[in-house]
């Protein structure tokens, strides 16, 4: 497991009473200092600063493409620095689960041709 | 990292285009792109009236936001799903867009349309729960708009989800799908209401910036149901080979947009009629959304 697995390893298994997450940083995380907030779960870590966002990004196995980087209202570019202190947001991109399907009403529903997956898309069976 | 346009500090880099932008030549970018949109596709004129689709997301509310900033006469409609917390915040987002705004927004419901929320459908007809959503949709924003008398639809599909469904219906070989999915699809029955989707040019990313730098108060959070949903995985893996190959998706969206889909046009014919109970549109003699109601009806 990579450090930035079991960083987030660490922050995904705290969890409260309710069930939801919480902000407990695992004992590599300790004692750095940028600190990052991820979103779907709400989540953060800490990660070490004084690198640009890419470098950690890499660190934290994030496709560049999938994330707005968000330092208090504004966007941060991939070789912009994070400073020590600094708290960015990496707020995904993605949405999804839509079935894009269209003309008629109901085609990609209608189970003449195939079992429906998850996504509305018609599977033969 | 500079603006490609006038030097000064970018805010995002756009690697499929080789460039990068401030935030007001962004902001423009994005404007044009959708102004190419429409009118490559003649999506819609300056007189007509478009119904906007809005889910509460970044890609619908930059959607409408953008057509308001460019002039046109809008009206939204939201769909309530009744999928918990998610459909009350999102709900309340799209509310308080219009408002803000002083346009008007339409709200229909799931519930009331099908007889019970999608959490409801999803458990007692054990469809997935994105099938029955998608349906609900299709039939509900068809229908609104074709009784209000609105000349087109307007969603917010994007370059990713347009990408993930080409994506997903090649890997099936839906041939049928393949001839459908467009940018732009006219009307082909008086009960079918011309639906286009003048975000395709852009980037989910792209449109998430632009939400972004316009301040739109979007719900972040993803729907409950939308994990291990088969269109996600299919962006992931676009998602990784864009990474490896900036523009790889476009090239993959635009490509079959110029040169495959006409083969796949020719190759399709159905005939609509209308459903024997709703009137609405349909291939078959009952519409797949009256089944569905009807699946609900039995079970609850």
């Amino acid at each position: 497991m990579s450090v930035s697995d079991s960083l987030l390893q660490g922050v995904i298994d705290a969890v409260d009473a309710t069930g939801k997450p919480t902000t407990k940083l695992t004992k590599e995380a300790e004692g750095l200092s940028a600190r990052i907030v991820l979103r779907n779960p709400r989540r953060e870590v800490e990660v070490r600063g004084n690198r640009r966002v890419k470098d950690i990004l890499r660190e934290l196995d994030i496709v560049p493409e999938t994330v707005l980087v968000i330092r208090s209202d504004d966007l941060m570019t991939a070789d912009q620095i994070v400073a020590d202190g600094d708290t960015i947001e990496l707020r995904p991109v993605m949405s999804g689960g839509s079935a894009s399907r269209d003309r008629s009403t109901d085609e990609a529903s209608d189970e003449t041709g195939g079992r429906a997956s998850r996504d509305g898309s018609r599977r033969r069976v | 990292m500079k603006c490609r346009k006038c030097g000064k500090g970018a805010v995002l880099e756009l690697r499929r285009h080789n460039t990068a932008f401030c935030a007001p030549d962004f902001l423009d970018f994005f404007r044009n792109q959708v102004r190419e949109a429409i009118r490559r596709w003649r999506m819609f004129g300056p007189d007509e009236h478009v119904l906007v689709a809005v889910s509460g997301g970044k890609d619908s509310l930059a959607l409408w936001d953008v057509l308001l900033e460019e002039g046109y006469r809008t009206t939204g409609l939201y769909l309530d799903l009744g999928i918990f917390d998610y459909s009350i915040e999102s709900r309340a987002k799209c509310e308080r867009f219009a408002a803000d705004r002083g346009v008007a927004l339409l709200v229909s419901r799931v519930a009331e349309e099908v007889g019970a929320p999608v959490p409801v459908i999803q458990r007692v007809t054990r469809r997935p729960p994105c099938s029955s959503c998608g349906l609900s949709k299709r039939y509900v924003i068809n229908r609104v708009a074709h009784e209000h008398g609105f000349p087109v639809v307007a969603t917010g599909h994007n370059l990713d989800d347009e990408a993930a469904t080409l994506f997903g219906s090649v890997l099936h070989w839906q041939t049928e799908a393949l001839a459908r999915q467009s940018p732009a699809l006219g009307s082909t029955h008086p009960k079918l209401v011309r639906r286009v989707k003048p975000l395709y040019r852009l980037s989910e990313r792209e449109t998430a910036a632009y939400a972004f730098l316009r301040r739109i108060d979007y719900i972040v959070e993803e729907c409950p149901f939308a994990e291990g949903a088969t269109s996600i995985a299919h962006k992931q893996v676009l998602d990784r080979m864009e990474a490896a190959s900036p523009g790889a998706k476009h090239n993959f969206l635009f490509g079959y947009l110029d040169r495959a889909r006409p083969a796949f046009e020719r190759a399709e014919g159905v005939e609509l009629r209308e459903c024997v109970r709703c009137g609405q549109v349909t291939t078959g003699t009952l519409c797949a959304f009256c089944k569905l109601a009807d699946q609900v009806k039995r079970a609850t």
